[in-house]
């Protein structure tokens, strides 16, 4: 498969975040929402309202469906922030608490 | 926090924003980028070869990256504008949060906006259930992230972007369950202009299921996968479901004009376009001083027009800032001609970027006659 295809090559991915208390790993270069797409996790949060779960949506950084928090700060969009070795984002809660 | 003073900002570090600062920089004007996303290329990444075939987005921006990094721009990027104030301050913030914020505020003579444009949403109700995305995100995964959005896929819109990405999505090794229009009006493509029979008479070819006349009319939970419902639009056939594990909404493009507004300049409806675009005259000056548009956010399709649409509002800036050099005069009428050619190209792969042009030269004119008769 050429250029730009899911086959392509390159290894194991080797940096490691977490998300919600559980490790992941990803590449250099991917953004936290795409990296945990790849792992399989898509719900991304809660909503406010009836707590519902929500992930990426438009995928460039205007909607804002897919925010998380990251150091205590809450609305950090997930398909526009890189992954990086360490990195711990959490969902954003009904309840108003990152749950760690 | 500090300031960093330049003379040029450029919101935007895609085609247009790069064809601008190209061009600054190479006439010696100290060039500010600023972008969200952690690389250059705007969506260009994202971006395949075309229906009609090309160089994928990756291949393109490899061309230009190596110009760009041979210049002498600064880029801050990973970085949010929330604030555009005349004769030049912007305000920006980190996306991460955990990111050093300095220079947090950018001040510059000139100000190009290329802030690309938007995905229009397609209103289905269930489209906050996740694994609903727009074709930009669903592109980005597989292209940039190489990521199936699904292993079971449906698209929403009848367009030339919902044909290449289930083509893509399907030599990716996704199953594509098909395509299906999922408004009550047509979606069209970037900018509702393709003939819809034509489209699908593409996806035949491509072995691409389109069902003609169905509607998308939500999505639904089935089990751990996704519903998503389709009436046939005859009252005597029920609805069927495809039962899938993504659905992407494929919907038109409009320009992203927030940054333009803020600055205060103004919008005008272009019909032949079905948007909202900033005014601008034809070297991308807009009515406000020291202010240029170029790109997809002044209503031009096409990586390679919105290049040279950058680099026409570069040397424009360059001319306003008095440092063009001397041969500036025969400089823009090559740019304007390498831009009508890019246009002109767009025109043969799809109707309509010509009258759009049009359309914004004579609004143009008409503003301009206005200010002069105040």
């Amino acid at each position: 498969m050429g250029e730009g295809t899911v086959h392509e090559q390159r290894g194991a991915p080797d940096i490691a975040f977490w998300f919600d208390g559980r490790a992941y790993a990803g590449y250099a270069g991917d953004t936290l929402a795409a990296a945990l797409w790849r792992a399989g996790i898509r719900s991304l949060r809660n909503s406010p309202g009836l707590g519902e779960a929500r992930g990426m949506w438009c995928g460039v950084g205007h909607c804002y469906e897919c925010r998380v928090v990251v150091d205590g700060v809450w609305g950090v969009r997930a398909c526009l922030l890189p992954i990086r070795e360490g990195l711990a984002a959490t969902r954003e809660t009904v309840d108003g608490g990152a749950q760690g | 926090m500090s300031v960093l003073r330049g003379d040029v900002v450029v919101v935007g570090a895609g085609p247009a924003g790069l064809g601008a600062a190209l061009e600054t920089s190479r006439l010696g004007l100290r060039t500010v980028v600023i972008d969200e996303r952690p690389a250059i290329g705007g969506r260009v990444p994202a971006q395949g070869a075309g229906l009609s075939g090309g160089p994928s987005g990756a291949a393109w921006l490899a061309g230009v990256r190596a110009q760009v990094e041979a210049g002498a721009t600064r880029f801050v990027l990973g970085r949010s504008v929330w604030s555009v104030s005349p004769a030049w301050r912007v305000l920006t913030a980190p996306v991460d949060p955990t990111a050093d914020v300095d220079p947090w505020e950018i001040e510059a003579r000139a100000l190009v906006l290329a802030t690309g444009a938007t995905e229009q949403p397609i209103p289905l109700p269930g489209w906050t259930l996740p694994g609903v995305v727009t074709a930009g995100a669903a592109q980005t995964l597989l292209r940039v992230h190489h990521v199936l959005v699904g292993s079971r896929v449906a698209l929403v819109g009848v367009n030339a972007t919902s044909l290449e990405l289930a083509r893509d999505l399907a030599a990716a090794g996704a199953e594509v369950v098909g395509i299906v229009e999922g408004s009550p009006w047509p979606t069209g493509t970037a900018d509702a202009r393709t003939d819809p029979a034509s489209l699908v008479a593409d996806a035949g070819t491509l072995g691409i299921a389109v069902h003609a006349g169905g509607r998308a009319e939500r999505v639904v939970r089935l089990g751990g996968a996704l519903g998503l419902s389709i009436s046939s639009g005859r009252a005597d056939a029920p609805e069927q479901t495809w039962e899938v594990d993504a659905v992407v909404l494929c919907g038109r493009t409009v320009p992203l004009t927030d940054a333009a507004q803020l600055a205060g300049c103004p919008v005008a409806f272009v019909p032949e376009r079905g948007a909202f675009v900033p005014l601008h005259g034809p070297s991308q000056e807009t009515p406000v001083p020291g202010l240029f548009v170029a790109g997809a956010v002044a209503g031009i399709d096409g990586r390679d027009a919105a290049l040279a649409q950058g680099r026409l509002a570069g040397l424009a800036g360059a001319r306003l800032l008095g440092a063009a050099a001397r041969d500036i005069e025969a400089t823009l009428r090559h740019a304007h001609a390498a831009l009508d050619e890019a246009v002109a190209a767009g025109e043969a792969r799809e109707p309509g970027g010509i009258a759009v042009q049009a359309r914004l030269a004579s609004l143009w004119q008409a503003q301009a006659i206005g200010r002069a008769g105040t």
